[in-house]
């Protein structure tokens, strides 16, 4: 009997040992910074090839300000970024750094799992920050800073264009005759953009664009919009595209990149961090100087980006720590390597993109021109409910495209059914 | 109960404490099994139980408060669930008549003797083999729109390509397709094994009566068979009612929710919604399904081994 009152005594320390490793409280700032320790920082990107180490390099660059600080990297891939880091911090766990996809930011905010950082960047590094920092408030607290803005453009390969004989398109109905045009003289499709449910998450961060771009928005003044007429002008134009003939509607992002860097691919509107990865590549045919860039050939100039976040996990057990990477990582030096790293997408501040880059990829002004016009994707006032609505909209659209459903009608459709979801 | 001494005989009954070990002893043997079972199966399935009527959050999964029977009412009124639940059902019979055709005709194809059977045999075997993301990314490649060989051979022969994966009135039919090249080989092998063990002596007698080759299949390898096919359909229907990847890698669901079957939207609703609660009403369901499919089993079973009995 004694016996076992000891093995349950050992078993019951040991399970009080686990629980005690397993996380930090909400309320635990942890050890001061400067005593140092480990930071876990969770990004996707760390995955990218070409891109990935550079952005890491900028990342460890803070153990040079603290030696006695170490970075390590926690990478899950895009596809089950958000799934991991969920299951991760429910279980009251995780990174202590998270990069925050834009469509996520919502629901992490509203569950309560970010740790405030208004104090982590000193008020002169502040005046830096740019506008889109502001995104990462929630009811006027802020939960996170810009790691990253992707902006969209149109880009085409300059020879297919050219062996079509037509010019870089305007407005809608030249970018409809120049993807014809493509297909017809050159035998590949005209343009390449998303167009599937299997993609759902990016496609609808893709498809923005286009209501984007014919003046529309998903909600305005806290109510839905998604049946607005620039929208239903949006769904019309891209399903007009669709049937065309010239758009690609077989592949999937990761196979119509390869054939746009392979030169089997016109055109596509595209995001800048898609872009500098099919032309970086040595062994592509395509090379960055074989690709022209312009905004969107659409009625207005707005268009969609794509926004990530840097936060504070709330069960950190190294908050301290990870408020003073953030110092490191909003002051000039980093921002500037961070601006180098990121190439044509821009970070949280002014800094400026090197020369060299800008030489090398002729294109990349007008990527950093559209953060003056763009808009990211969550549906502005619903945030922790964008993926259920994204799913709604996509669903509906996709009704259009392959059933020939009317736009209007699937568009009311979607606005009702999310109407619905939100109780708006 | 104790054991009387027998007269005469000079045997003494089992010491009573010797008695209770011997009594125990299979309770012993089985108790490791039990606990596993009990806490890695029960518990995970009641807690699983138990989340379906709360409103519990994937980002908060110890917040959530009875609901009672909310998830359930909500997923029977939504149309959605029940078009997935209809999927479900039409994609696991196609599946399941298809891989127990396709496996029953290998495995008899591959039972007789010829000259580079042992290849023909591994050749068969091998989608079986193959992870299922990979199988689902040649699939993939195999079915696209645009530059798939499927579409290509098809315009190559003069009737066109289809959009297997974008066009819903193909693409239950394409992941149905995938879905028995990868599983067909389990029924050809187990069948196989079946078919080995009928006597050569009754195929002869078969022979001599004059039966052809698919009247000695009809009256002798089949009545070996049918318990086989039994087991195998029933466990072929529930890895259908819960296949994942195969879905999920083709289509994830789409379009249009034409592949839309229950565990895609068990995972969209947990992972994509982060509604734990929903989720796990939709995996009761499920589970509620798999169990009917498998009392009619028993049922039909036990109908057909009493008309064997006769």
């Amino acid at each position: 009997m004694a016996r076992m009152i000891r093995i349950g005594a050992a078993l019951g320390a040991a399970l009080l040992g686990i629980t005690a490793c397993s996380g930090g409280g909400a309320g635990d700032a942890g050890p001061p910074a400067s005593e140092g320790g480990q930071l876990t920082v969770s990004n996707w990107q760390w995955l990218e090839p070409g891109r990935g180490d550079k952005l890491w390099s900028v990342v460890e660059g803070y153990s040079k300000t603290n030696p006695k600080a170490t970075l390590k990297k926690v990478s899950v891939t895009r596809a089950d970024y958000e799934k991991t880091i969920s299951t991760q911090l429910g279980a009251r766990n995780g990174p202590d750094l998270i990069v925050i996809p834009d469509t996520y930011f919502g629901k992490l905010a509203k569950a309560g799992l970010l740790e405030t950082v208004d104090d982590a960047v000193p008020a002169g590094q502040k005046q830096a920050l740019n506008a889109t920092n502001d995104f990462g408030k929630y009811k006027g607290k802020q939960l996170a800073y810009t790691w990253e803005t992707v902006n969209y453009a149109l880009f085409w390969n300059k020879s297919l264009l050219k062996k079509a004989g037509v010019q870089p398109p305007k407005d809608f109905a030249s970018l409809l005759a120049a993807a014809k045009a493509v297909k017809a003289e050159a035998g590949v499709p005209g343009l390449a953009v998303r167009s599937q449910m299997a993609e759902e998450t990016p496609w609808w961060i893709d498809f923005s664009n286009w209501p984007y771009g014919f003046g529309g928005r998903w909600s305005k003044d806290g109510k839905l919009t998604i049946d607005a007429p620039e929208n239903v002008q949006a769904v019309t134009a891209f399903k007009k595209m669709y049937d065309s003939g010239a758009m690609s509607t077989g592949d999937d992002a990761s196979t119509f990149r390869t054939k746009f860097a392979q030169g089997k691919i016109g055109m596509m509107i595209d995001n800048s961090s898609a872009l500098t990865t099919m032309v970086g590549g040595d062994e592509n045919p395509v090379k960055s100087k074989d690709v022209e860039a312009s905004p969107l050939p659409f009625p207005t100039p707005a268009s969609a980006n794509t926004g990530e976040w840097i936060g504070i996990n709330k069960y950190s057990k190294h908050k301290a720590l990870a408020k003073d990477f953030l110092k490191y990582l909003y002051s000039p030096d980093a921002q500037k390597a961070l601006a180098a790293a990121l190439g044509a997408s821009s970070p949280g501040t002014g800094a400026p993109t090197p020369d060299a880059f800008t030489k090398a990829n002729p294109w990349a002004p007008v990527y950093k021109k559209q953060t003056e016009t763009s808009h990211n994707a969550v549906v502005e006032g619903f945030e922790d409910k964008t993926p259920q609505i994204a799913h709604i909209v996509l669903s509906h659209i996709s009704e259009v495209l392959i059933k020939n459903a009317d736009p209007a009608t699937a568009l009311k459709a979607a606005q009702a059914e999310a109407s619905k979801l939100t109780g708006s | 109960m104790d054991i009387p001494a027998k007269a005469g005989t000079g045997v003494e009954a089992p010491k009573p404490r010797a008695h209770r070990g011997r009594r125990l002893a299979p309770y012993l043997f089985i108790a490791a099994a039990a606990v596993y079972l009990l806490l890695l199966t029960g518990a995970p399935l009641l807690d699983g139980v138990w989340l379906s009527f709360t409103d519990t959050q994937l980002l908060n999964p110890t917040g959530g408060v009875y609901t009672g029977t909310g998830n359930y009412s909500s997923l029977f009124s939504d149309s959605a669930f029940v078009h997935s639940l209809l999927i479900t059902v039409i994609y696991s019979a196609a599946t399941v008549i298809g891989a127990l055709v396709v496996g029953t005709t290998a495995a008899v194809a591959i039972n007789g003797a010829f000259r580079g059977r042992a290849l023909a045999r591994a050749i068969l075997t091998f989608p079986w083999a193959v992870p299922t993301v990979a199988a689902a990314l040649i699939f993939a490649w195999i079915y696209n729109k645009d530059s798939g060989v499927l579409n290509h051979a098809l315009s190559g022969a003069g009737l066109g390509g289809r959009g297997w994966l974008v066009d819903p009135t193909w693409s239950l039919f394409a992941v149905t397709l995938a879905s028995v090249w990868k599983v067909f080989p389990f029924v050809m092998l187990v069948v196989l094994a079946a078919l080995q063990s009928v006597p050569d002596e009754l195929y002869e007698a078969a022979r001599v009566d004059g039966a052809d080759a698919l009247n000695r299949f009809r009256t002798v390898a089949l009545p070996f068979l049918m318990p086989t096919l039994r087991v195998t359909a029933l466990l072929m229907t529930i890895w259908s009612f819960r296949r994942f990847e195969v879905i999920w890698l083709l289509t994830q669901g789409g379009p249009v929710d034409s592949t839309n079957a229950l565990v895609i939207n068990v995972y969209r609703e947990a992972f994509v919604n982060s509604d734990l609660g929903r989720s796990a009403a939709m995996g009761v369901v499920g589970l509620v399904l798999s169990t009917i499919v498998t009392v009619i089993f028993f049922y039909v079973d036990r109908g057909a081994a009493r008309k064997e009995a006769l």
